[in-house]
């Protein structure tokens, strides 16, 4: 009998038995693994390499110089005006921080729930993750106006004993999204350490396994270490996990703890939390598409890791049009006159455009990943990605805009529109991203070495039941 | 070979004979409650019990056809026993026929359904959606597509079990994600429609997520409880393992977090914002004797069920993770408790001189989950007795049986 269907996730190979598409492709061997993603560190920078560089860097000069113009000339430099107080500058925060869930998502939740393809794409999304933060970080720093005066928002009193109003949602963000750093930061170190180790036994210069001696702790991979290092993972995943919600949750507080209509809405916070596991896979998606290309990774980024992406932003993306539609629903069914106008507002008015825009991207365009052909199309997913990234700005654009510009003084309407500051701020926000992405993948293994060995044949006991047949059919169970 | 179908088991006539004398003495309680306390407080009991059990038996098909749509190999084993808690499922229909003669008698629970509504501003404004025709048209629709629903997942799960190829198994991984689209669509309107309704000026665009997390948590708990009284009895021991229970235990532990994460989102921004037409919801319910069940919410959906879970070895230890599905089900009971009785409270103090709702709940409120819970174990215990309790000829069940959580 010969191997049907071979092209489905699960399929049945000979003798009726039934294995899952493999993970990694090619049949390695760990030192093929080791040499495989090792080598990216250790081959020599290229020309191409360093003008990319040079050009993101350019970017982040550029918006840091827009920065440095904001905040010698005052904030008045944005288009930032009555009735509307906030623009892009928490947009791209709000967007930036979504960003970073896809991260947190592969890591911590895919883990609990054993998804052993997350290996190949983790470490990435885990990078990114501490990224969009710190370009969150950025934009949120700015919007305070002065920023050198951060530490206002810190729980720390004056002479007079003032504190910080805790009561503020502007509070919780610096809250949420300082531990969302610090815990995410921690778990990407926890989990670099065995292969921070791997690149110090394998680089030949003596500095760099200076370095990656120091940074890797001591680790000599005994049983006492994996030990320990296993336990501390587990309980990183487990911490992690509630922040995957509670982050976003707390960045949708900023809006719905108001009584503004279309900012106040109960559905936010699960809402939110969907739309940033959304857009963090449509930008995982996006820059992992061009790393598996020129670093080679086809061989551990495979088509099915794209293909179950592309289920989770399907998925994702129906949550959030769940969400719209949960949202306009209520919106007429609450009696609500205010409720209903903004609404209708946000839907034909002067940011009918942006609206479109984001059901376009967002909810419309990931259909077409029904089709098994589509979520392996590469091109395709290519742009879908590119459609979730600019879809899921714009909605926070379209919630922020279209409910301040029409406010409940009508003689003080207005229509925003950014500046160049604000664009260079968003552009150079870009810049650090990608420089620091770029950074990563010189510097880093970008696939976690140590974890996809683990998911390899023979790599876990107990699993001499399919051996046989899988090594007839040529492909690997599990 | 292990015994695979366990209707002549003890346990499955244990089900069998508690399912029928729950039911029984359901209906004989819910005949006293109608005498004596009147069709108001009789149907809003009515509701309690159906709403509870309709809620997780369509669940149940929800949380296999999620295992089919993730490809799970580690559910195989228990994939079934929630399948056969779903044959309450294709009676919704029947069920749901008190609720629409309560509407039809003009002065049933639901407000909106009554003649005042027709001067009353706010409804006017909703007639469109709520009026007679257009919710029970919505009703029959619920209880077609849920039949529809079990029909499809469980109907291909059961013919797996016989099919000489996996052809079943297969639609259902296709057919899955457009089924789980659907499940989502109609538990969110059936709870505004049978739940939200009962205040018909009060919305919230989270109700029907909140209404999933309660379900669905409880679902589990169901599993749970049945697959650890298998177990113990001695029975599909080649199938299910320790691993199951902690799984179990950690989809439990999850979902009840998840349940108080939903619901303290929803509390927390209609308290901070304080905008009267929407704190009336939570006003209401936490005076009167009524902040006890919200207390207690608190304490059983989450306190409890935290604590008790959070451990990895007690999820292993099967009289811990007893005792915490036990505490999510009574839960779920409160939480629903909670939703339906001040509301119906308010509606029948209509009548009352000084138009003040009073605490109700009493004997009467265990009725109707009394009656409900007895229909949905007897159903169960035929399915256990027509079907496996496990998917025998599941394509993934090799790797339930040998998997490490």
């Amino acid at each position: 009998m010969s191997v049907i269907n071979q092209n489905k996730s699960v399929y049945l190979a000979e003798g009726q038995e039934l294995v899952r598409e493999p993970l990694v492709l090619g049949q390695p061997t760990m030192r093929d693994i080791t040499a495989r993603i090792a080598s990216i560190v250790e081959s020599k920078i290229s020309p191409k390499y360093l003008l990319t560089l040079a050009f993101t860097l350019t970017m982040a000069a550029w918006g840091l110089f827009a920065l440095y113009y904001t905040v010698t000339t005052g904030i008045g430099v944005w288009g930032l005006n009555n009735p509307i107080g906030w623009g892009w500058d928490i947009t791209n925060f709000v967007f930036w921080i979504g960003i970073g869930h896809a991260g947190t998502l592969i890591s911590a939740i895919l883990f609990l729930f054993r998804q052993k393809w997350r290996t190949a794409i983790n470490r990435s999304a885990e990078a990114m993750t501490i990224f969009a933060v710190i370009c969150a970080l950025t934009m949120v720093l700015t919007h305070t106006g002065r920023p050198w005066l951060f530490y206002w928002l810190l729980p720390n009193p004056n002479q007079m004993q003032m504190w910080i109003n805790f009561r503020s949602p502007l509070a919780w963000d610096v809250f949420a999204v300082n531990t969302y750093f610090a815990v995410s930061a921690l778990f990407w170190f926890v989990g670099l350490i065995p292969d921070l180790a791997t690149l110090r036994n394998y680089v030949k210069s003596d500095i760099a396994k200076k370095i990656y001696g120091v940074l890797s702790l001591g680790w000599t991979g005994s049983t006492r270490h994996w030990h320990h290092y296993e336990i501390a993972y587990m309980i990183l995943a487990g911490i992690s996990t509630p922040l995957v919600l509670s982050v976003h949750s707390v960045v949708s507080f900023d809006f719905t703890v108001g009584i503004l209509p279309g900012w106040h809405t109960t559905i936010f916070p699960p809402y939110f939390v969907a739309g940033a596991i959304f857009s963090g896979f449509g930008m995982v998606m996006t820059l992992l598409v061009i790393a598996r290309e020129i670093l080679d990774l086809k061989q551990f980024i495979t088509l099915k890791h794209l293909d179950n992406m592309n289920k989770i932003l399907l998925a994702t993306g129906m949550m959030v049009g769940y969400a719209y539609g949960m949202e306009l629903f209520i919106a007429w069914y609450s009696g609500s006159d205010w409720e209903l106008w903004v609404f209708i507002n946000r839907v034909m008015g002067d940011y009918a455009w942006a609206y479109w825009t984001m059901v376009l991207c967002n909810v419309i365009s990931p259909q077409v990943y029904w089709f098994r052909k589509n979520r392996r199309n590469v091109p395709l997913m290519f742009i879908i990605s590119i459609f979730v990234n600019i879809g899921m700005w714009f909605e926070r654009f379209t919630i922020i805009a279209t409910t301040l510009h029409h406010d409940f003084l009508p003689a003080s309407w207005g229509y925003y529109s950014p500046t160049w500051v604000e664009v260079s701020i968003f552009i150079g926000t870009f810049g650090i991203f990608l420089s620091l992405f770029l950074l990563f993948a010189k510097f880093v293994p970008v696939i976690a070495i140590a974890e996809i060995k683990s998911i390899m044949p023979g790599a876990q006991p107990a699993h001499h039941h399919h051996e046989h047949e899988s090594a007839k059919a040529g492909v690997t169970a599990h | 070979m292990t015994q695979t179908n366990l209707g002549s088991t003890p346990v499955v006539a244990a089900m069998r004979k508690w399912g029928v004398i729950f039911l029984a003495a359901g209906a004989v309680g819910l005949a006293a409650t109608f005498a004596i306390s009147g069709q108001q407080r009789f149907m809003a009991d009515y509701l309690l019990g159906f709403w509870y059990f309709a809620g997780i038996s369509v669940t149940m098909v929800f949380f296999s056809a999620l295992q089919y749509l993730t490809r799970a190999g580690w559910s195989s084993a228990i994939r079934r026993i929630a399948e056969n808690f779903s044959g309450f499922v294709p009676v919704i229909g029947i069920a749901l026929i008190p609720i629409v003669a309560d509407v039809l008698t003009g002065h049933g629970i639901y407000e909106w359904t009554h003649e005042s509504a027709k001067t009353d501003p706010l409804l006017i404004k909703k007639e469109v959606y709520l009026n007679n025709t257009f919710f029970f048209v919505r009703l029959g629709l619920y209880a077609l597509l849920w039949f529809a629903f079990v029909r499809y997942i469980v109907g291909n799960s059961v013919k797996q079990d016989t099919a000489s190829d996996f052809r079943p198994s297969q639609k259902n991984w296709k057919r899955s994600a457009p089924w789980i689209l659907l499940y989502a669509m109609t538990i969110t309107f059936a709870s505004f429609d049978l739940l939200m309704s009962l205040e018909p000026h009060w919305f919230s665009t989270i109700w029907g997520v909140y209404a999933f997390a309660g379900h669905f948590v409880a679902a589990i708990a169901i599993v749970t409880l049945a697959t650890t009284s298998f177990y113990r009895a001695g029975y599909l021991r080649e199938y299910i393992t320790e691993e199951h229970f902690h799984d179990l235990g950690k989809l439990m532990f999850a979902f009840s977090v998840f349940w108080t994460y939903i619901a303290f989102s929803q509390y927390f921004i209609i308290w901070f914002a304080n905008l009267p037409e929407e704190t009336i919801y939570f006003t209401h319910r936490t005076q009167g004797g009524w902040e006890y069940f919200g207390a207690a919410l608190v304490l059983l959906h989450f306190v409890i069920p935290f604590i008790t879970l959070l451990r990895q070895d007690v999820k292993r230890k099967l009289t811990i993770l007893r005792f915490a599905a036990v505490v999510i089900l009574l839960s779920h009971f409160v939480d629903l408790a909670w939703i339906i009785m001040p509301a119906v409270g308010k509606v029948m103090a209509h009548g009352n001189p000084d138009h003040h709702s009073s605490f109700v709940f009493g004997w009467q409120e265990f009725t109707g989950v009394m009656f409900f819970g007895g229909v949905f174990l007897f159903l169960a215990s035929r399915l256990f007795t027509s079907r496996n309790a496990v998917a025998v000829n599941d394509p993934l069940l090799h790797e339930a049986v040998e998997y490490t959580s």
